[in-house]
């Protein structure tokens, strides 16, 4: 590890000092500069995997939610629960979810009680850009929390579109099978250099779908029950820009949300009486100056507060309910500054993060966490040659109002990235070591949290091409994973305890192939990906679980989809193929979920009303009715219908 | 959403603290007892005219008919006369929790058999379900129950249903059973304990309320004894409930220790588990009902009785190189120092978690049940002077009980 650590720093102070000697290329300055979103940089030609989805692609291949966007993308696995309201979390490349980083337009989200991101509660319809990059991002002029985790799964909003008038607005209804009715309205308007926006959503749906699921020589038929949600979303954004001199994104959301939790299907009974309701405002602040030609600052700052209340109804309980209320508050502040000395570029990044939990659940401690980050990072660029080295250094200290707390944790990290790139080609290879601290939960949680726990490691190592001929165009990605001090529940005495226990290696390969042709007016695109992943836990030799595959993980996992466009015309068919996975520990036929494969249709027109544009889309979603879960007993839905229509001034 | 998770967590800590497993409360003396009462029978021929029951009927008929056809025709036919005569050890895998792996599988001690996995599915062509808890033999049925599933079912002694009850909303999930005098009793979470005829167990006969979250239940001479755990959100409870059997209502209730999970009754004692809840050690205290005190008797996680005397398993963890945890888990007969059970051939016993310990009323021999949580359980069976006899693998997660058949 130290030596790892050493390693990269040699290698990043040699290439600051040897590069310059050679260098003679354009620096990558201008890729911050141009582009305020860095992440929607195009998925080709980067040093590390990066997989983007765009609103137009969104709305083409029927993507219904953003975790059913994220598992279209590879080396990604994404835990879903089922149904709209269904907790939806993502995992990259077998690391486990609270490896993976959401940002939210740039800034980054977090979860401390919990670790990692549910996914679902993001509105679709209102993204412009997805972006996955494996390693770090692209862009360098970035916080410290965005090299600080091993993947990163960030999310751009829609910008309004003043091409044609000083005021944009557009109005989107979607509605569809087990009672789903989502609508959002959209206002912005412009004023010189300034633009206010604002979005207000309010969804809706039942989720009382039928399922069936294999019992012995029988069959279990139901109904999913308690698996209503409501919610509703709204946001205010104010943006500045001065061409590339000054830009300012303020922005304010707040989200309230109320469902049932269906919970596993048992057998036999119907128990579901589990509610959640969540509150999530936030505001926060993006901003980004340059001064001079070389020199770029970025500013951040976010103020989150979310809550929630779980309430279970059971004669079990005393006065037959249980009511947990949690209440999470951050404060966040960034400062990152991007120096350009051709060919070289420097970046320095530092976070300031405090987290706060406050629960009523017994034996909390009310827990406080200050989290200090700072990240440097070097690239540079020779010719078809660059280079990138990342350190970054993460502190963070907790208090308590009574009880152990743990020791401060104090870590390094490094990372480097190398590219060489052809018009033909690109090839990469990326390393890179993380760590991500214990959660709330993990250290404090009654009876199971251990305030003794050490961070969790991550290490990636990755070599892989691009190959663009023409209309085709073809990546291959092959790596090597392993984390380590994993934090698991064990038992001991009896009494289940967290502990830094488990070991996973992880060895797999993400292959993608795409093309596109044309005819006149008409387009074909055609994309496929595979995935092959084997993750195994070698925690301990002597373990009837040692070199098992780990749970949720499917060995082979691929990805198809075709869209075809005439005129205002357009039609997909999209494709899911997961082999069997197993969600328990032990690798036996019992404790296996089947394969599945699941095809979706969308048909797309486009209408021109003077000059505004409304698009009607529809889809059938999960064609063949396939009765399949990713959860084992969380079935998810059979074949649905949704309708689209998006009405844009 | 991250309260599914928070759940599944406290789930998991609130499956360990409460479903502490087995039901080493030997149940009743008269368990073995065959039951002479024959409406039994004639009762379940009219209930299998039902219609739930007719479609289980046919499907077991189907599939036991298709399963005599594959198997040779000697083994069919040892297999037909080891059913009458040969002893069985039913064991019940509890499974994990909220995954409908719950099994029943069946053991022949004298060998006229192989170990039979699965049983109920076999029986029955669908699942047990979800968290087996309790399994009890009693005239020449088995009872269960199911805590996750909320029912309990009788079953024949192929392990298929004969009868079933399903616990309402306001019963609460089925914990343990105890059995006397030809009725079942189950201690529910709806705060009861519930009595059932054996002659139809369709409809329960009588329910007392004994306080919050009632875990195991055991009957000594004409009282029903339940310890009651509480509710470990907003308060533990620390007492007895002390039913009589005879008027079948709370006679008395008195504090014995805090969060306490399980109960044995041996010669004129109780024995009570508890966790400490500071420590997160289990506890053994003697407690005398007559008197109604209880005293601290020994650390120990499990305990099962010959009817003679109190034999116990004694684990605890050691820190001191977390987190690499390692539990030590010993063997203890009261009122001597020796080891009942030989470990000198099954060393890794000494490392194990228990969660099953019970001892064959006929021969008095050890069935000690080793878990991990997460992959299928194995048992290990000593005979009566700690030898070491043999060891297999059940066909799940937690093997939590079991039943003597002779």
């Amino acid at each position: 590890m130290r030596f790892l650590t050493q390693s990269f720093a040699v290698v990043a102070i040699a290439l600051l000092w040897a590069v310059p000697l050679f260098a003679q290329s354009d620096s990558t300055f201008h890729r911050d500069v141009e582009a305020v979103d860095v992440e929607a940089h195009t998925q080709k030609r980067q040093a590390v995997p990066m997989q983007t989805m765009s609103a137009v692609e969104i709305q083409q291949l029927g993507v219904q939610n953003l975790a059913d966007a994220v598992r279209r993308f590879i080396g990604t696995n994404v835990k879903d629960y089922g149904g709209v309201g269904g907790l939806k979390t993502v995992s990259v490349r077998g690391l486990g979810a609270a490896h993976t980083a959401v940002s939210y337009d740039g800034v980054v989200v977090s979860d401390c009680q919990a670790g990692h991101i549910d996914i679902g509660r993001f509105d679709i319809g209102s993204i412009e850009t997805i972006a996955l990059t494996i390693g770090q991002p692209d862009g360098l002029l970035q916080p410290a929390s965005a090299f600080a985790q091993a993947s990163m799964l960030s999310i751009s909003t829609r910008k309004p579109d003043f091409a044609r008038r000083q005021t944009d607005a557009g109005v989107r209804l979607k509605g569809g099978s087990f009672g789903y009715f989502d609508t959002q309205v959209e206002v912005a308007r412009k004023v010189r250099h300034s633009t206010l926006s604002g979005t207000a959503q309010f969804m809706r749906s039942d989720g009382d779908y039928r399922y069936t699921i294999p019992n012995v020589d029988s069959t279990e038929r139901g109904r999913r029950d308690n698996s209503d949600i409501r919610s509703a979303r709204a946001e205010i954004n104010f943006t500045t820009a001065d061409g590339n001199r000054f830009q300012n994104h303020l922005k304010a959301y707040g989200f309230y949300s109320e469902r049932g939790l269906p919970g596993s299907v048992i057998l036999y009974y119907k128990q579901a009486q589990e509610r959640l309701a969540d509150k999530n405002f936030f505001v926060q602040n993006d901003a980004r100056l340059r001064f001079r030609d070389n020199l770029m600052f970025r500013f951040q700052a976010k103020y989150n507060y979310s809550w929630n209340r779980y309430e279970d109804r059971n004669v079990m309980y005393t006065n037959g309910l249980r009511t947990d209320l949690n209440t999470q508050h951050e404060g966040y502040l960034s400062v990152a500054g991007l120096w350009s000395w051709r060919p070289i570029d420097v970046s320095l990044a530092g976070d300031m993060i405090y987290n706060t939990l406050e629960s009523n659940m017994k034996g909390n401690p009310q827990p406080r966490r200050l989290t200090l980050l700072s990240a440097l990072n070097v690239r540079a660029v020779w010719q078809r040659f660059e280079a990138t080295a990342i350190l970054v250094a993460q502190h963070s200290s907790e208090k308590v109002d009574f009880g152990s707390r743990p020791d401060n944790m104090k870590r390094l990290t490094p990372a480097l990235s190398l590219k060489w790139s052809s018009n033909l080609i690109t090839i990469r290879a990326m390393a890179k070591e993380t760590y991500r601290v214990p959660t709330f939960n993990e250290l404090y949680y009654t009876t199971l949290g251990t305030t003794g726990l050490k961070p969790e490691e991550a290490r990636e190592l990755n070599v892989g091409f691009d190959l663009d001929i023409s209309k085709f165009d073809f990546s291959a990605d092959f790596y090597a994973n392993n984390v380590d001090n994993k934090i698991v529940a064990i038992p001991t005495l009896y009494i289940w305890k967290m502990a830094n226990y488990g070991k996973v290696d992880i060895l797999g390969a993400d292959v993608a192939a795409g093309t596109e042709f044309g005819i006149a007016e008409a387009r074909l695109k055609i994309t496929a990906n595979y995935s092959y992943q084997k993750a195994i836990d070698v925690t301990d030799s002597n373990s009837k679980l040692y070199k098992s595959q780990i749970p949720y993980t499917p060995l082979h996992s691929g990805k198809a989809a075709a869209v075809a466009t005439f005129k205002k015309y357009s039609l997909s068919v999209t494709s899911i193929v997961s082999g069997k996975r197993y969600f328990l520990q032990q690798n036996t036929p019992e404790n296996e979920i089947e394969a599945y494969i699941e095809f979706s249709a969308t048909a797309t027109r486009r209408f021109d009303i003077g000059g505004s544009q409304l698009t009607a889309s529809f889809s059938c979603l999960n064609i063949t009715d396939n009765q399949y879960s990713i959860i084992k007993y969380y079935p998810m839905p059979g074949r649905q219908f949704q309708l689209q229509l998006n009405f844009m001034l | 959403m991250k309260k599914q998770f928070v759940k599944i967590l406290s789930l998991s800590a609130l499956l360990i603290g409460t479903s502490l497993i087995y039901s080493s409360c030997d149940k009743d003396d008269d368990e073995i007892v065959p039951d002479n009462n024959g409406t039994d029978v004639v009762n379940t021929d009219s209930i299998a005219k039902t219609d739930s029951i007719a479609r289980v009927d046919s499907i077991a008929k189907a599939d036991s008919i298709a399963k005599a056809d594959s198997i040779a025709k000697a083994d069919s036919i040892a297999k037909a006369n080891s059913i009458k005569l040969a002893k069985k050890v039913f064991f019940l895998n509890e499974g994990s929790m909220s995954a409908n792996n719950s099994t029943l599988d069946e053991y022949y001690p004298n060998g006229e058999s192989d170990y039979q996995s699965k049983i109920f599915a076999a029986a029955n062509g669908k699942g047990l379900g979800d968290t087996g808890q309790d399994l009890i033999a009693y005239g020449n049925r088995l009872y269960v129950s199911v805590s996750g599933s909320n029912y309990l079912a009788k079953l024949d002694l192929n392990g298929k249903i004969v009868e079933q009850y399903s616990f309402t909303a306001t019963d609460g999930s089925p914990r343990y059973l105890a059995a006397k005098d030809g009725f079942i009793y189950v201690s529910t979470y709806g705060g009861k304990v519930m009595k059932f005829d054996t002659t139809s167990i369709a409809s329960s006969i009588g329910a007392v309320e004994v306080g919050t979250r009632p875990e195991e239940i055991c009957i000594s001479g004409n009282s029903l004894y339940a310890v009651i755990a509480g509710d470990y959100n907003v308060a533990y409870d620390s007492t007895l409930a002390v039913v009589d059997l005879t008027a079948f209502s709370l006679k008395d209730k008195f504090t014995v220790a805090i969060d306490p999970t399980n109960v044995l009754p041996v010669g004129d004692k109780l024995y009570v588990i508890h966790y400490n809840t500071t420590t997160w050690a289990q506890e053994i205290m003697e407690v005398n009902p007559a008197a109604k005190t209880s005293t601290v008797f020994s650390d120990g996680a499990k305990m099962a009785t010959d009817g003679e005397s109190l034999y116990y398993v004694k684990s605890f963890t050691d820190y001191s190189d977390y987190p690499n945890t390692k539990t030590v888990t010993s063997f203890a007969k009261k009122g001597s120092d020796a080891s009942p059970i030989d470990l000198t051939s099954t060393p890794e016993l000494s490392s194990s978690t228990i969660y099953l310990f019970e001892i064959d009323p006929d021969n008095g021999d050890f069935y000690v049940g080793a878990t991990d949580y997460v992959t299928n359980g194995t048992i290990y069976r000593f005979d009566k002077t700690g030898k070491f006899i043999t060891k297999f693998q059940t066909s799940g997660i937690n093997p939590n009980s079991a039943a003597f058949v002779k």
